[in-house]
C-alpha cells in the first residue's frame, strides 16, 4: 500500500544503514538463541544503551550461549570469568608482578580488559571480588596499585546468576545492581522452538567459537551508541519518566527506589528501544516496555513481587498524551 | 449538458425570484425585505459561482424546481387573496421559498462556498423561526430544516461513519430533534416574536436611533408632538399618528401577532417629521428617572395621556412589603348617612419606650388571635400635610428617631398617634413594626366581633328598608359573629360596582350604592359595609388612609410611591378582646397576607408548576419529546459535533491532525464504554481496539506528531491515513459495542 510505504519511509529514511546493522545483529543472536526474539531485542537495547546486563535464570537456558554469541557478534575481544568463592579481585582486574629482567613491577591486565566480559555465576564470588567490578562497570576504568587503567569504550559486562541455588552464593549489593542497565530472564523456549533446537543440533557436534561471524566492530558499535544517545525525548516523556521514578521512591513496598543514575539508564534504554523500533524519538510505549527489565534490577523489593509492584507503579501514573 | 441545464435553471430561478419580488415591490412598497434578502443571496451566488470549479449537479436542478414551485405558491396566495390585502404569510412564504431555492443550490456544490451559503442559510432560518408562529409556515420551515439537517449529517458521515446505530433511525431522530427544537423556539418566542426581525423593518424617517431629534418613546421625552393632529410618517401608539391610509407592514405584523416589546433604543428609532416637532423643556428628569415604564401594548386613544407623576406628587414613600394600609383618620360616628370623626384628644399619647431604645410601643395594644407574622416598614414623608403619623393597623411599635420624646407625640383618638406640631415636616422618616392578619384563624378564634343586638337590625342608625330586604337572607342565614360579618362584607364586595373616582350625591348613599347599583369608590364600599354592620349592632369604624400598592413599586429604588391616587377607605370591627380587626371590601384591594409557611410555599410552588405545565401541555410535551430524543441519541449527537469539529480542524493543519484524530477516536470509544485507561499508552490501546484491523500507519503518525515534533508527510497522505483510522475505528468501536451488548444479554 502506497500510504503504508510512505509512513515506513518516513520512519526509517534517516538511519536505514544503522537499522540494517542492528538487523544483522538481531539475526545473528536469534540464530543462537532460538525463539527468544524479545530477549534478544532487550539485550541489543542494553548494548546500544551502553548498559551492562544481568541475566538471571535457571541453568541450561542459554545465558552463557547468549553472552558468548553477543560477544562474538560484536566482534571485539571477549573474555570470561567463572566466579567461584575463592576468586580474588585481582583475578578480574589484573595484578602487578615483579619483572626480574626489568627490575620493575609490571601490570598484568585481567579479563576485565576486554570488549565483552562474561561474568558467569557472579553471585558465587565474594562481595569483595564483586566490588572489583564496580569501578569498571561505572567508569570503564580500573585502579590497581594507584594506577588507573582505561578500559575499551565498548566495554560491556554480561553477568549471569542462578536464582535457585543459594548455597554458597553472595547476593549482589544494591550498589552493584545499580550498575546494571537491566536484568533479564530468558525463560524456557516453547515446544516448537525446542524441537527446532534439537533438529539444529543433529550433526553439529562441536562448533568452534571461530565459526561465529562478527557483524559489528567496536567502532561501529560506538557509532550506534552515539546515534542512540541522539534519539529525541519529548519533554512530556521526560516528565513521565520523572514521575515514574518518584513513584518508585514513594511506593510502600519499595525499600529503595530508582536512583538518578538509574533514571538516566532508563532513559537511555528507552532511547535504544525506540532506535530498535526505527524511530528517532521515544514514546511512552518505549518507557513502559523497558520498565520491567530496568526496574527489576534496581528496586529493593522481593523478587517474587517485583513484577506486580512495577505494574502498580506504571498504573499509578497517567501516560502523557497530546 | 447536465451542468448546463443546472446552470440554466439556477439562473432562471434567480430571475423568477427577483421578478416576484419586483412585482411585490411595485404593488406596495412593503416587500423590501423579501427583495433585499433574495438579492443578497443572488449576489452572493453570482460572486462566488466563478470561484468554484464545480457546476450545480442534477439534483440541484430538482431542488431549484422545488424552490420555484414554492415561490409560485407564494405568488398565487398573494395575487388571489380575496381581500386584496397583503398577508404576512405571503411574505414569509415567498421569502422562505426564495431562500430554500438558494440553500438547495448550495447543497450540491462541493467546496467552501457551500459552507458559506449554509451559514447564511442558518442565519435566515434563525430570523424566520423567531419571527413567526403560524403552523403553516412552521411546516415549511420544518421541511427546510429537515433537508438541511439531513444534508449536514450526510456530509459529516461521509467516509467516516458514525459510531452506534446504523440506518435511518438515528437520522430521523436527529431531524426530529431539530424540528421539535425549532417548534419550541417558536412557541417560546410568541411574545417577542418580532424582536429579531425588528432590524429588518423600515423606519418612518425623522432620523435614526442616534439622532437627537428622534423621540424617546411614545408621549415621552423632550421632542414632544405639537398639537393633537400631529402626524407621524410611521407607526405609533395611536392611529392618529399614521399618515398613510395604507397599512404599513408593521401594522400587519402587529395586527397578526401583537405589539412587540422593544428596548428604549429601538423605541427611539421611531422618528417624527421635524416640522411637527417642537421642543418641550423641563421633562428630562422624568425621562431619566429609573424604572420609568413604557406601555408597550397597543392601547386605545386615551386623549391626553394621564401622567400620574405630574398630576399627583408623591405623598410618601414606603420601603417594605406590600400592600400596606396606612391609617390617617378614624371615623367612628355614623348618622345613618355619613361618617364623622370623634375629634382629637390633646393629651400625650399612651406610649412607652424601652431604655436606650428608640422604639415606641403603644401601651393599650390588645392582642388578637388573627395576628400573624410581623413586618417592618420604613416610611418617608414627601408632601403629605398631616399631623397624624401614618401607621398600618395592628402596629406593635414604631420608631421615630432618636430625638423624639414622649412630649413630641399626642393621642389622636381611634388608636392614631399624632404629633404636637402642626404637621410632620417633609422628609420625616419613621419605621413601623406591625402584624399581618391571618384570616384563616378567625373561624377558630375566641375573639369575635360582638353584636349588641345578636346580629339583628337595630333602630339606630337607620338603614333603609331596601337595603335591609336586600341583605335579608345574608343576615338571617348567619349567626352573629365572624360568619355574619364576613357574609355582609362578601355581599358588598360581590354586588358593588367599583369606580375609582365615583361620587354619590344622594341623601342615602348606602341605598343608592347597593339598591340602585350606582358605582362607588372605596369610601362607598367601606362606608356601606360599616353602616350595615353598625345597624346590626357591631362596633365598627371607617378608616381613611393610604393604600401602598405593589404595582407602584419603583424597581430602581425598590420603594413604593404613594400619591393622592392611593387614598383609600376600609373599615375596622372591634373584637371582644378590644382589638380592632381591619376588613377590606373594595374590589382590587386586599389585606396583606401572612407569609406562607415553608411547606405551604412548597405546596404552592408545586401546584403552580403543575398548573403551568398543564397550561402549556403541548409545549411541555414537545420539550419532553425533544429531551427524550436528545437523551437517547446523545452519543450520536455528540459524535456529530465531534466529527464536525474534527473536519474543521483537518482543513487547517496536517501536523496536529493525527493527535486530534486520536483524541476523537478516544472520545468515541469512551462514549461507548471502551475508554482508555490513563496508564495505558494510546498506541497500545488503539492496537487492542483495532485488532485485527491494521492500524500501524496511524499509530506511527500519532507517535510522530505527539512525541516526534511533527509529521513529515504530505498533508493529503496524512488526511487519508487519519480518515481511514476514523473509518476503521467506527467499525471497531461498533464491533466492541456489539460484543459488550452480547455479553450483557
Amino acid at each position: 500500500m502506497t500510504v503504508s510505504l510512505a509512513v515506513q519511509t518516513l520512519a526509517t529514511a534517516d538511519h536505514r544503514p544503522a537499522i540494517e546493522v542492528v538487523g544483522r545483529l538481531r539475526r545473528s543472536l536469534n540464530a543462537e538463541l532460538i525463539g527468544k526474539e524479545d530477549v534478544v531485542d532487550r539485550v541489543i537495547a542494553s548494548v546500544l544503551a551502553r548498559g551492562h546486563l544481568l541475566l538471571e535464570d535457571l541453568p541450561g537456558l542459554g545465558k552463557t550461549t547468549l553472552a558468548k554469541a553477543l560477544a562474538h557478534a560484536i566482534g571485539g575481544e571477549f573474555k570470561r570469568v567463572q566466579c567461584t568463592p575463592d576468586l580474588l579481585p585481582g583475578d578480574i582486574t589484573g595484578f602487578s608482578v615483579f619483572n626480574q629482567k626489568t627490575r620493575e613491577f609490571e601490570f598484568i591486565p585481567g579479563p576485565v580488559f576486554s570488549d565483552v566480559l562474561l561474568v558467569d555465576e557472579i553471585n558465587r564470588a565474594t562481595p569483595r571480588t564483586q566490588s572489583a567490578l564496580l569501578e569498571a562497570m561505572a567508569e570503564r576504568q580500573v585502579t590497581v596499585d594507584n594506577q588507573h587503567h582505561r578500559l575499551p569504550e565498548s566495554f560491556f559486562v554480561i553477568a549471569t546468576q542462578n536464582p535457585v541455588d543459594h548455597h554458597g552464593t553472595h547476593p549482589l549489593p544494591e550498589a552493584q545492581l545499580d550498575r546494571f542497565a537491566m536484568k533479564l530472564s530468558i525463560g524456557y523456549p516453547d515446544a516448537t522452538h525446542e524441537a527446532a533446537m534439537l533438529e539444529a543440533a543433529i550433526g553439529d557436534c562441536c562448533r568452534a567459537p571461530s565459526q561465529f561471524t562478527p557483524v559489528l566492530t567496536p567502532h561501529l558499535l560506538h557509532t550506534l551508541q552515539q546515534d542512540v544517545a541522539a534519539v529525541a525525548v519529548h519533554p512530556s516523556i521526560r516528565d513521565y519518566l520523572v514521575k515514574l521514578a518518584r513513584a518508585t521512591r514513594s511506593h510502600p513496598k519499595v525499600v529503595l527506589g530508582v536512583s538518578p543514575r538509574g533514571l538516566l539508564v532508563w532513559q537511555r534504554v528507552a532511547q535504544a528501544w525506540a532506535f530498535l523500533a526505527g524511530r528517532k524519538f521515544v514514546t511512552p510505549d518505549d518507557v513502559q516496555e523497558t520498565a520491567r527489565p530496568v526496574l527489576s534490577v534496581r528496586l529493593g523489593v522481593n523478587p517474587r513481587e517485583s513484577e506486580t509492584i512495577i505494574d502498580d507503579i506504571l498504573r499509578s501514573i497517567s501516560v502523557p498524551v497530546a | 449538458m447536465r451542468d448546463e441545464r443546472g446552470l440554466r435553471s439556477w439562473a432562471l430561478s434567480i430571475m423568477v425570484t427577483c421578478a416576484a419580488s419586483g412585482i411585490e415591490l411595485a404593488r406596495d412598497q412593503t416587500y423590501l425585505k423579501v427583495l433585499s434578502t433574495s438579492a443578497l443571496f443572488a449576489i452572493a451566488a453570482i460572486i462566488f459561482f466563478p470561484l468554484t470549479n464545480k457546476r450545480p449537479a442534477r439534483w440541484s436542478r430538482n431542488f431549484t424546481i422545488a424552490g420555484m414551485v414554492a415561490a409560485g405558491i407564494g405568488l398565487w396566495l398573494h395575487l388571489y387573496e380575496p381581500s386584496g390585502r397583503i398577508s404576512t404569510i405571503d411574505v414569509l412564504l415567498l421569502g422562505a421559498a426564495g431562500k430554500l431555492m438558494f440553500v438547495m443550490l448550495s447543497f450540491s456544490w462541493v467546496g467552501r462556498i457551500e459552507w458559506l451559503l449554509a451559514a447564511l442559510t442558518a442565519f435566515t432560518i434563525t430570523v424566520s423561526t423567531s419571527s413567526v408562529e403560524n403552523w403553516d409556515v412552521l411546516i415549511i420551515i420544518a421541511v427546510y430544516l429537515s433537508a438541511s439537517v439531513t444534508w449536514t449529517i450526510s456530509r459529516l458521515q461521509r467516509d467516516v461513519g458514525f459510531v452506534g446505530l446504523g440506518g435511518w433511525l438515528w437520522r430521523a431522530s436527529a431531524v426530529l430533534v431539530v424540528v421539535a427544537g425549532s417548534m419550541l423556539g417558536l412557541a417560546g418566542a410568541s411574545t417577542n416574536q418580532l424582536d429579531t426581525s425588528w432590524g429588518f423593518m423600515r423606519t418612518s424617517g425623522g432620523g435614526d436611533e442616534a439622532s437627537d431629534s428622534a423621540r424617546r418613546g411614545v408621549g415621552q421625552g423632550r421632542d414632544e408632538v405639537a398639537g393633537a393632529d400631529a402626524a407621524s410618517a410611521g407607526y405609533d401608539q395611536t392611529d392618529r399618528f399614521t399618515e398613510s391610509a395604507k397599512d404599513a407592514l408593521y401594522d400587519l405584523w402587529v395586527e397578526s401577532y401583537g405589539e412587540p416589546s422593544k428596548s428604549e433604543d429601538q423605541q427611539r428609532m421611531i422618528g417624527l417629521k421635524q416640522s411637527e416637532v417642537r421642543i418641550v423643556q423641563g421633562s428630562d428628569r422624568q425621562d431619566l428617572r429609573s424604572g420609568r415604564k413604557f406601555e408597550m401594548r397597543r392601547q386605545p386613544p386615551r386623549g391626553n395621556p394621564s401622567d400620574k407623576e405630574t398630576k399627583h406628587p408623591a405623598l410618601l414613600f414606603v420601603d417594605g412589603r406590600a400592600p400596606l394600609y396606612l391609617r390617617l383618620r378614624t371615623l367612628e360616628i355614623f348618622d345613618g348617612q355619613a361618617w364623622h370623626e370623634s375629634g382629637s384628644v390633646d393629651i400625650p399619647a399612651s406610649l412607652t419606650v424601652l431604655k436606650n431604645d428608640t422604639w415606641w410601643s403603644l401601651i393599650d395594644h390588645p392582642d388578637c388571635d388573627a395576628f400573624s407574622d410581623r413586618n417592618v416598614h420604613q416610611i418617608k414623608l414627601a408632601s403629605l400635610d398631616t399631623a397624624v403619623i401614618p401607621m398600618p393597623p395592628a402596629t406593635r411599635r414604631f420608631n421615630f428617631g432618636r430625638n423624639a420624646k414622649l412630649e413630641f407625640f399626642r393621642e389622636q383618638g381611634g388608636g392614631l398617634v399624632g404629633t404636637r406640631r402642626q404637621s410632620l415636616p417633609a422628609g420625616s422618616v419613621w419605621q413601623t413594626d406591625s402584624h399581618t392578619f391571618d384570616l384563616n384563624r378567625l373561624d377558630q378564634s375566641r375573639q369575635v366581633p360582638v353584636s349588641s343586638s345578636a346580629g339583628r337590625w337595630v333602630a339606630e342608625p337607620s338603614i333603609s328598608l331596601g337595603v335591609r330586604m336586600l341583605l335579608e337572607s345574608t343576615v338571617n342565614d348567619h349567626s352573629a359573629g365572624w360568619r355574619q360579618v364576613t357574609a355582609v362584607a362578601n355581599y358588598v364586595r360581590a354586588n358593588g360596582q367599583f369606580q375609582h373616582d365615583a361620587s354619590i350625591d344622594t341623601p342615602d348613599p348606602i341605598h343608592t350604592f347597593l339598591v340602585d347599583r350606582s358605582a362607588g369608590s372605596s369610601a362607598h364600599f367601606a362606608g356601606a359595609t360599616a353602616g350595615i354592620l353598625r345597624s346590626l349592632g357591631y362596633r365598627v369604624r371607617l378608616i381613611s388612609g393610604l393604600y401602598a400598592d405593589e404595582k407602584d413599586r419603583d424597581p430602581g429604588t425598590d420603594q413604593i410611591r404613594v400619591s393622592a391616587d392611593d387614598l383609600h377607605f376600609w373599615l375596622e370591627v372591634r373584637l371582644n378582646s378590644g382589638a380592632w380587626m381591619p376588613i377590606e371590601v373594595t374590589p382590587g384591594h386586599e389585606l396583606p397576607r401572612p407569609r406562607p409557611s415553608l411547606m405551604a410555599a412548597i405546596g404552592d410552588s408545586l401546584l403552580t408548576i403543575i398548573r403551568t405545565i398543564w397550561q402549556h401541555k403541548i409545549i411541555m410535551g414537545l420539550m419532553l419529546a425533544s429531551a427524550s430524543v436528545f437523551y437517547f441519541n446523545r452519543f450520536i449527537l455528540a459524535d456529530m459535533v465531534d466529527l464536525a469539529m474534527w473536519r474543521l480542524r483537518s482543513r487547517r493543519s496536517a501536523d496536529q491532525l493525527p493527535c486530534s484524530t486520536m483524541r476523537l477516536i478516544e472520545r468515541r470509544a469512551a462514549r461507548r464504554g471502551n475508554a482508555r485507561p490513563p496508564h495505558e499508552t494510546r498506541a497500545s490501546w488503539i492496537r487492542q481496539l483495532f485488532n485485527p484491523l491494521p492500524i500501524a500507519d496511524f499509530a506511527r503518525l500519532y507517535d510522530s506528531a505527539a512525541y516526534g515534533g511533527g509529521v513529515q508527510l504530505h498533508a493529503d497522505v496524512v488526511r487519508v491515513i487519519c480518515r481511514s483510522a476514523i473509518s476503521k475505528s467506527t467499525a471497531a468501536i461498533a464491533a466492541s459495542l456489539a460484543s459488550i451488548r452480547k455479553d450483557t444479554e
